[in-house]
């Protein structure tokens, strides 16, 4: 019951924090109902995980502080507008209340999967874990790791509070409900150019989208990212409408958390901040415009700069980059990046593949990165006809659509991220699909409204719904089995989380004092003991056999403090038995077994059955040096 | 066969046959689906 008064509690404040600044921004008054609550909702998460920047900073991280926050956000919810006299609730026709009763369905899926421990390995490898050790330190302090670490956090900010006050319950739940609000602002803003039926099927496309079901209730940034791009994009349109600065720099400020949020963040305010100055008032607007950007999403880069040197660590490491060599060194960034752009860009960045790429993450030809069970599912390329020909239908109205906003940023985003993006992953796309979704829905919608197309629209769209769904089921049978099962926590994880088997083992006998080597990242959140990425995300223990020799390799081991390794030993027809370098270790009798595990390898928690192999974690104790005499 | 008739059935055709191609690429999910829910 904690869990949920805290989630409660923290809605609140996020509605207060919203209600606030739009109140400040003098916006509030002119917007409707729903736009006002989801909107509010929306920008007050952006401002928690603001504010919760300066608290860390200065070590606030406590139960005190933080429910001083909250308590500050949900008195500031006084200027909410009382929604009894405003909110006329839409009609519902019987194809509406079929589409209701669907959507209760899918949320009772995320409600599953809202109150089971996280097995997301993302999740528990930085997205929740980074926020733990914040909260156990009652701090933020820096963490020299590429992606996982020195990354923007606003939005990881956000999952403090529910875990500190109402441990990791409210956190799963959180993440539930945050991932529930980006449906919640789709809806309304579709609601400005479609029906009730068509913005709830649409509503429904987003919420089983694969790339949704996956990260929305888990704690991955995109699916929370969303709601800022459609805080930026709505504002960009009221300031084409209205001609005030106010909206141009909210537009700024949602940009602004998300470039707070993510390194993503920058291409899209970079793509939000042309479309937002293109029309009148160039000048002023951009510079609102970057003020706000700046206000909002400016703290990780400098907290960043401070530590590493580089803003965007490690993307300008090269130049700009003065860490602590015993952390990351000019040769090791060199090969990180190399291993970077060859594991996470499969395609080429030519413009054929620019046109193909979409195709290609949905039907799955070419190489994408887990785009189908990740993916965006098969709507875009059903209803691609209907909107290209409504497109075409209505060309003479396109350049006063309110939708031209929209598009323009979908697209301008798209067209950076494909060109600089770092990662070819298509779930890296997620905060814009609210914006693709709106555009091609009305698009499509005007085309086969009055024409005798609509069924087979009508019939994408169902089959589309359908099989989300399904998936989507699937996926919560997981969590089902778990609550119906007694929640037997210890089962749940060994079953979902790779390596988890060896855990509790680690958790009992393990001092810890040390700090355990993993290769299993994933590991990290449950592991009771301090730990280090076997991988090459971190620079300490240089993990490149040609880079090392053994005697190196035990020192890099004993000055990073490591005292145990659980690594995974390599079955009787491999050419090692560990990963390289280890082996070197083995060789010279630097390390002495001390427990192994046979676990099934899980591939896909969804579907154990898909692929599942049987493998041996053994936890090492690693010698002194002399061992090598 | 009119003109509308003729796009009619192109949109229909698109919309299947786009369905089917997307369900391609998920082939060998179907026996562990099938698996996993007791079925197979």
């Amino acid at each position: 019951m904690t869990a949920v008064a805290i989630v409660f509690f923290q809605i609140l404040a996020c509605l207060g924090f919203g209600a606030a600044l739009l109140h400040v921004l003098k916006i509030d008054t002119d917007m409707g109902p729903g736009e006002y609550w989801t909107l509010a909702f929306a920008t007050g998460i952006g401002v928690l995980g603001w504010l919760l920047f300066p608290l860390g900073i200065l070590g606030l991280l406590g139960w005190g502080p933080l429910s001083a926050l909250l308590a500050a956000g949900a008195v500031a919810a006084v200027l909410l507008r009382r929604p009894g006299t405003i909110l006329s609730p839409p009609r519902f026709d019987a194809v509406g209340r079929g589409l209701l009763a669907l959507l209760v369905v899918i949320l009772a899926f995320d409600l599953m999967e809202g109150i089971a421990p996280s097995a997301d390995a993302d999740s528990l490898a930085y997205h929740f874990e980074n926020p733990k050790r914040f909260v156990d330190a009652g701090r933020i302090f820096f963490i020299p790791l590429p992606l996982n670490g020195a990354v923007p956090m606003l939005v990881q900010m956000t999952y403090v509070p529910a875990l500190a006050l109402g441990g990791e319950t409210a956190l799963t739940l959180w993440a539930m409900v945050s991932g529930w609000a980006a449906g919640a602002v789709l809806f309304i803003l579709c609601r400005r150019h479609l029906d009730v039926n068509w913005s709830l099927a649409v509503t429904l496309i987003f919420l089983t989208t694969p790339a949704v079901i996956y990260g929305g209730g888990a704690g991955h940034v995109e699916a929370r990212n969303t709601l800022f791009v459609m805080v930026a994009a709505w504002a960009t349109v009221r300031s084409f409408e209205t001609g005030r600065l106010n909206y141009v720099f909210l537009a700024g400020l949602g940009s602004g958390f998300f470039v707070g949020g993510k390194y993503l963040g920058l291409l899209f305010a970079a793509a939000c901040g042309l479309v937002a100055i293109f029309r009148r008032r160039w000048l002023a607007n951009g510079l609102v415009f970057s003020l706000a950007v700046l206000a909002a999403g400016f703290q990780w880069y400098a907290w960043n700069a401070w530590h590493t040197g580089d803003p965007v660590f490690p993307v300008l490491f090269q130049w700009f980059g003065n860490l602590d060599p015993a952390l990351w060194t000019n040769s090791h960034d060199a090969f990180f990046k190399e291993i970077l752009l060859k594991v996470e860009n499969p395609l080429p960045r030519s413009p054929l593949w620019f046109v193909l790429f979409p195709f290609s993450a949905t039907l799955g030809f070419g190489y994408t990165l887990d785009a189908g069970r990740v993916g965006f599912g098969p709507y875009g390329l059903l209803v691609l006809p209907f909107a290209a020909a409504g497109v075409w239908k209505f060309r003479h109205r396109l350049r006063q659509s309110p939708l031209l906003p929209y598009a323009a940023v979908a697209l301008l985003f798209y067209g950076l991220w494909y060109i600089f993006g770092g990662s070819q992953r298509i779930r890296h796309l997620l905060p814009i699909l609210p914006l693709f979704l709106i555009c091609v829905s009305v698009a499509a919608e005007r085309f086969a409204r009055t024409t005798h197309y609509r069924w087979a629209l009508i019939c994408a769209f169902a089959m589309t719904l359908m099989l989300q769904t399904g998936a989507h089921g699937l996926f919560a049978l997981n969590y089902a089995k778990y609550l119906a099962g007694g929640s037997d926590r210890e089962a749940f994880l060994k079953r979902n989380v790779n390596g988890y088997a060896a855990v509790p083992w680690v958790n009992k006998n393990l001092p810890k004092s040390g700090r355990l080597f993993i290769q299993h990242r994933q590991l990290r959140y449950y592991l009771n003991m301090p730990s280090i990425l076997g991988t090459f995300l971190q620079g300490e223990i240089e993990l490149r056999p040609e880079a090392t020799n053994v005697r190196k390799l035990h020192r890099q081991f004993s000055q990073a403090g490591v005292t145990y390794l659980l690594v995974v030993r390599n079955g009787d027809g491999a050419a090692a038995i560990y990963e390289p370098p280890l082996g070197m270790l083995k060789n010279a009798d630097c390390l002495s077994l001390i427990k192994d595990f046979k676990l099934r390898t899980v591939h896909s928690r969804t579907l154990p059955g898909l692929i599942s192999t049987l493998t041996t974690l053994e936890v090492l104790r690693l010698k002194p040096e002399s061992c090598l005499e | 066969m009119d003109n509308k008739n003729l796009v009619a059935g192109f949109l229909w055709l698109w919309v299947v046959a786009g369905m089917a191609a997307y369900l391609y690429q998920f082939q060998g999910f179907v026996r562990p689906i099938l698996q996993y829910l007791g079925i197979s």
